[in-house]
């Protein structure tokens, strides 16, 4: 008991030398360990810094106000041969809709394939992750951070677009008194228009969010980062041609069912699903809503249930 | 044998194409394309039409069905198949360090750029071939028979005739993907990190877009062909002559790009 008891003040006081003097508020400061040993906090602040590090992050964010300013200038190209009585005619307060709405299915969800590919798999197959893993951590919390993490650079690179393109449209399009929202939602205002296309972004970052965690899954299970890729963008592509491919069934389907198996896809909810909800049409901002769910609880819990059984040491 | 460079062509192409098999996921994209290829066949009797482009629809026979195959089949090939074979040789093999072994040897860097660009176009040959093939044996069984039939730009046509048409098809198809190869090259010669490569690919098909509408042939392969066969003009007819530039083009680039690499870095 004696040598054990004076082992350890050896110990402390080898180390001591070394720590830097922690001062009285520190030591007062209550520590959080959970279980696991480092705080979520941390691992978060921790995969935020990984993520910036990357050159391709960087170039990434720069790409949002890039593709902005490609699809600003499309949309003042389309607006000379159309009816401005049209909802696609581009106002001041629908250039960030405008805007977004091709962009979300091809840049945006690129985006999010590309983060899943680089932080997920490419960190897990090459053995990067190792180092992070050398602190008792469990696998799990890691790409619980790495899944906020990506979502963060995805709420800001929403942020940066909506800002650009509003910015974009107040100095190009014409702001007339009122103009007219998608599927007869009404006509409104300039400022009116800006509360609806915060919604409608929010929802895309919902979509987002949702997709994001179907790439997590994917990234879980591919075995290496180019499989990732390949799924991710066979998932889109499906998620495409399904619905393409039910137009051809139309006839044998009521409206009301028809909208419902169409809108079933992640692509259509995010490429006409989102003012589709805005318009309430056919009801469809709870079954959107509820299909948006369905996708992130299936995908989130297979995610969550492959790291759980996934041996670490292997 | 082995004057100069030291290593014979035949060897550094087999043990590319032992590189390239020896991958689990080469086999799995193939034999997904091959199920899809199937898959494809089944979609076509269930709907016994399809498309020239948007606007010309037509109904198939036995003899006019094999290029209608690749309508759909190169979305996949060139989105999914493609990219993935040239990130994973291309690029796969530079950033994990693969490659470290195979140039103990004193091989030249732009003929290693040649070769993974010939095994990676034979590979993505044999399924083409295999996808004429299916069409053309799927068509004779289970579509309307015909003796003659209407083709875009060919008129109408017998047996023979169709078969020679199909077979122009598909050689310029080949033709198409292979570019598409080469663009990956020189891709993944850029950024060897597969992940950007295979997106630096798909960027690259879809940003060629907004560079002149006569590089839509990499996002809609067949209407293209169609109308570069069927001499309809638009921006199509100029497909030619900017294929081959472009297949010289990377030719050129990579090879100087891959002898000019640093390799220890």
């Amino acid at each position: 008991m004696k040598t054990a008891g004076k082992s350890i003040d050896e110990k402390k006081g080898f180390g001591a030398a070394f720590a830097p003097d922690r001062t009285a508020a520190d030591r007062e400061r209550p520590v959080r360990r959970s279980g696991g040993g480092v705080g979520f906090g941390r691992l978060l602040t921790a995969e935020w810094r990984k993520l910036w590090k990357r050159r391709s992050a960087k170039l990434m964010a720069l790409a949002g106000p890039l593709t902005g300013l490609v699809s600003v200038k499309y949309l003042l190209s389309q607006n000379a041969a159309l009816d401005p009585g049209l909802p696609e005619y581009a106002t001041a307060g629908s250039v960030p809709v405008l805007a977004l709405a091709e962009m979300l299915v091809t840049v945006f969800s690129g985006m999010m394939l590309v983060l899943a590919g680089l932080t997920v798999t490419e960190e897990y197959r090459g053995g990067q992750l190792r180092m992070g893993m050398l602190r008792a951590v469990s696998l799990g919390r890691i790409m619980a951070a790495k899944w906020v993490a990506c979502l963060l650079f995805m709420l800001i690179q929403l942020g940066t677009y909506f800002v650009c393109t509003a910015a974009a449209g107040r100095a190009l399009f014409p702001n007339p008194e009122s103009y007219p929202l998608f599927y007869g939602a009404g006509r409104v205002s300039y400022g009116e228009g800006l509360l609806y296309d915060l919604r409608y972004y929010a929802l895309a970052a919902l979509a987002l969010g949702v997709l994001l965690t179907v790439f997590f899954w994917l990234a879980a299970v591919g075995r290496s980062s180019t499989v990732t890729l390949g799924l991710g963008i066979g998932f889109l592509l499906v998620s495409y041609m399904l619905p393409t491919l039910l137009s051809y069934f139309r006839p044998l389907f009521g409206t009301e069912e028809y909208v419902r198996i169409y809108f079933l896809s992640l692509v259509t909810i995010e490429w006409e699903g989102i003012a589709a909800m805005l318009a309430d049409l056919h009801g469809l901002r709870l079954w959107n809503l509820g299909v948006l769910a369905g996708y992130g609880l299936l995908f989130g819990l297979m995610t969550v249930w492959t790291w759980k059984r996934r041996d670490t040491f292997e | 044998m082995n004057k100069g460079s030291g290593v014979g062509m035949g060897n550094l192409i087999r043990s590319e194409a032992q590189r390239v098999f020896k991958r689990k996921r080469t086999w799995a994209v193939a034999i997904v394309y091959i199920v899809f290829v199937l898959l494809e066949c089944l979609f076509l009797t269930m709907m016994n039409t399809s498309f020239y482009d948007a606007e010309h629809s037509v109904a198939l026979n036995s003899l006019n069905t094999a290029p209608f195959l690749l309508r759909e089949l190169a979305i996949l090939m060139n989105f999914v198949v493609i990219p993935m074979l040239a990130a994973d040789s291309f690029g796969g093999d530079v950033s994990s360090g693969a490659l470290r072994l195979a140039l103990i040897r004193p091989i030249s860097r732009g003929k290693l750029f040649l070769v993974k660009w010939l095994v990676l176009g034979m590979l993505v040959g044999g399924l083409t071939l295999f996808t004429w093939a299916a069409g053309t044996v799927f068509a004779g069984i289970a579509m309307p028979p015909a003796s003659e039939t209407t083709l875009m730009g060919a008129g109408a046509v017998g047996r023979m005739g169709a078969l020679g048409f199909s077979l122009g098809f598909y050689g310029v198809a080949l033709c198409v993907f292979l570019a598409l190869i080469g663009v990956g090259g020189v891709v993944a010669r850029l950024v060897p990190n597969p992940v950007l490569a295979y997106i630096g690919i798909l960027a690259v098909i879809v940003g060629g877009l907004y560079v002149s509408d006569a590089l839509v042939f990499l996002l809609s392969v067949s209407d293209s062909i169609f109308h570069f066969l069927g001499r309809t003009g638009g921006s199509d007819a100029s497909l030619g002559w900017i294929l081959c530039a472009l297949l010289a083009g990377c030719a050129i680039i990579g090879t100087l790009g891959w002898q000019r690499r640093e390799w220890n870095q």
